[in-house]
């Protein structure tokens, strides 16, 4: 009896004790959990927010300890640099030009192949899939040189329109693989119900099957976009004509492999980063749904 | 009288498809009313803009061609190969290229997986944090690279040295080191990297069924037991398939470095692509190249045989585990 006793009488204390324990528990892991996420925050957006501040110091500051992220004073000088010494208006008039019509071009024809992978069962059908997949999986830059001999060959070396046309390609594999997931997820009675009020398969696609597409669509923009507007290793080589070219081979020729104007190198690298930020923050849950969709819907 | 149903169940089958008129058909027929035209253009695009360079650079990388002399180029046979197979520098270029490969597709990974497990816990702000993180993804390689090289610069501006200094650390010349410049190239790396990854992640997480977790959660599965033995195994395709992006990426960066580093010190942080640059195009854009197509294609072979491995053993880890779509 009496350890029964005891047992009912120590029991409130221990679940106190318990829940003192969880709270305490739960406490530091919320706190451990914040403070790695404000951490990696950090980590990531304070370069940004560096750079902006070096862009716009005066030079003495730049170099002056304790850093401070707050300019005294802003200055634009070197902005004024990059567009009226140097054509970077021209550059990124180039880079749309190219990020866009690549886009589009690749958009066109990958939505004709996913519907096709989609909606036809036929032999090779896997094996089709495996191919462009592989062709994704290997980097245009590998075949760098023989693109540089076939462009000149075909008249389309240092033309804008080669430019465009070679970008429409980059993406194609990737953006097929994609949107075959979307179309996937659209049930076929849909197309169905198309044909049966006598649309053609074309008609379909454009006016029935497009519009429930559209999130998807706009996400597999935004991505060929920004890896198109980003590109620089087959711009460098491809474009040869200062007025063409892009503003990431722009930035280079300014720049070159090791210009030490500090503030110069900071105001270029923002000026290819912006357009891009202003992008993606309009954007990003598209970005974000289309980056999750190409991985989990295959 | 009753009328003859036909179930169909659910899925692409329904497509109806008449019986014995595919034989009547001419081939072209057939062919126009199948799935190939809908894939003609794309793939055309792909066999001009991908296949064919891919292929004719196994004969460039058999001849002499430069850059100044491009129509007069002589069949030269393995030569090419046989100089990188001798050449002492190539040969350390390509082993820092694994080991960055290595170490940055790791390190990358299990980074990047850590945020995503870390924000698909409910908490305050989640959003912001993610979009934060991802940010550092949309920037282009190369000015990853601009940006990097002024972070850490060893002029009393460069903003990680004025950091360490705050702890008392001293000065760490990130760059001009030979070890330290292989070590911040590798970094710069998995910095840009961890948010791609970390977005696939949180996609594939998100997909995760809840009973599962919670089956295992009754079962009495720790925190640990529950990401070693269902999340990761789960989500393995996804997993297998962010290596290959990742690894591939990595393998053939090229404009990164050129940035960061220059690939210098000497030639201490060179990658392939980077070498595979400066041997053939190198003096045209600025790094003081050779201008040697051929050998320059010779590299680009040798990235391209390396990078098929590397797609062929993913495919088959990833592809060949699933079944049939």
């Amino acid at each position: 009896m009496a350890t029964l006793a005891n047992h009912v009488h120590q029991r409130p204390s221990h679940i106190q004790r318990l829940r003192k324990n969880l709270r305490f528990e739960v406490i530091t892991r919320v706190l451990i959990r914040y403070s790695l996420a404000l951490l990696a925050t950090f980590i990531f957006v304070y370069p940004l927010i560096w750079l902006a501040s070096a862009s716009v110091k005066p030079n003495w500051e730049i170099y002056r300890q304790p850093l401070q992220l707050i300019p005294s004073e802003v200055q634009w000088d070197v902005y004024e640099r990059l567009f009226q010494t140097a054509p970077f208006a021209r550059y990124m008039t180039n880079s749309v030009i190219y990020a866009l019509g690549g886009s589009l071009i690749s958009l066109a024809f990958s939505i004709l192949a996913a519907y096709g992978l989609s909606r036809y069962r036929f032999r090779g059908k896997r094996l089709t899939m495996v191919l462009i997949l592989t062709v994704q999986l290997i980097p245009g830059l590998v075949s760098m040189i023989p693109l540089y001999l076939m462009m000149r060959w075909l008249g389309l070396f240092n033309t804008q329109h080669g430019m465009v046309l070679l970008y429409g390609s980059l993406r194609i594999p990737w953006a097929i693989w994609v949107l075959k997931g979307y179309f996937d997820t659209i049930p076929i009675e849909l197309d169905e119900s198309a044909w049966i009020d006598g649309a053609s398969k074309f008609r379909t696609i454009w006016q029935i099957l497009m519009p429930v597409l559209v999130p998807g669509l706009v996400a597999a923009f935004i991505i060929i976009f920004i890896g198109l507007w980003n590109e620089f290793a087959l711009a460098s080589v491809l474009l040869r004509n200062p007025d063409y070219l892009p503003v990431s081979v722009g930035t280079y020729v300014l720049l070159g492999p090791d210009e030490s104007d500090f503030r110069l190198t900071a105001a270029a690298s923002l000026v290819n980063i912006i357009p891009i930020l202003l992008i993606f923050s309009v954007l990003q849950r598209y970005l974000v749904s289309g980056l999750a969709a190409g991985a989990v819907k295959q | 009288m009753i009328t003859k149903f036909r179930f169909f169940p659910p899925g692409r089958e329904r497509v109806a498809k008449p019986r014995n008129v595919s034989n009547q058909r001419t081939f072209l027929e057939r062919f126009i009313s199948g799935p190939w035209p809908w894939l003609l253009p794309a793939i055309l695009m792909l066999l001009v803009f991908r296949l064919y360079p891919l292929l004719s650079q196994l004969y460039i990388s058999m001849t002499d061609m430069r850059i100044a002399t491009i129509n007069q180029a002589n069949f030269i046979g393995l030569a090419n190969y046989e100089f990188l197979l001798n050449d002492r520098a190539f040969i350390s270029t390509v082993l820092f290229t694994f080991v960055y490969t290595i170490v940055g597709v790791a390190g990358q990974f299990i980074i990047g997986f850590g945020l995503a497990l870390l924000l698909n816990q409910p908490m305050f702000g989640r959003l912001v944090y993610r979009l934060a993180i991802l940010s550092a993804w949309v920037i282009s390689s190369l000015i990853v690279g601009y940006m990097w090289r002024l972070m850490l610069s060893e002029s009393s501006a460069g903003v990680l040295n004025a950091w360490l200094a705050v702890v008392g650390i001293d000065r760490v010349s990130w760059l001009s080191d030979l070890t330290t410049a292989k070590i911040s190239v590798i970094g710069v790396n998995i910095w840009r990297s961890v948010a791609f990854t970390m977005v696939f992640m949180l996609g594939g997480l998100q997909t995760v069924p809840l009973e599962i977790l919670e089956a295992a959660k009754v079962d009495g599965a720790n925190a640990w037991q529950r990401l070693m033995r269902v999340i990761v195994p789960y989500l393995r395709p996804l997993i297998g398939l962010n290596l290959i992006f990742v690894t591939i990426a990595t393998f053939n960066v090229y404009e990164q470095i050129l940035a960061l580093t220059g690939g210098g010190p000497g030639s201490a942080t060179e990658t392939v692509g980077l070498s595979m640059f400066k041997v053939a195009f190198g003096s045209s854009i600025g790094t003081g190249g050779l201008g040697l197509l051929g050998r320059g294609a010779a590299i680009g072979t040798v990235m391209f045989i390396i990078t098929f491995i590397f797609a062929l053993i993913y495919l088959r880890l990833w592809i060949f585990t699933k079944e049939d779509d």
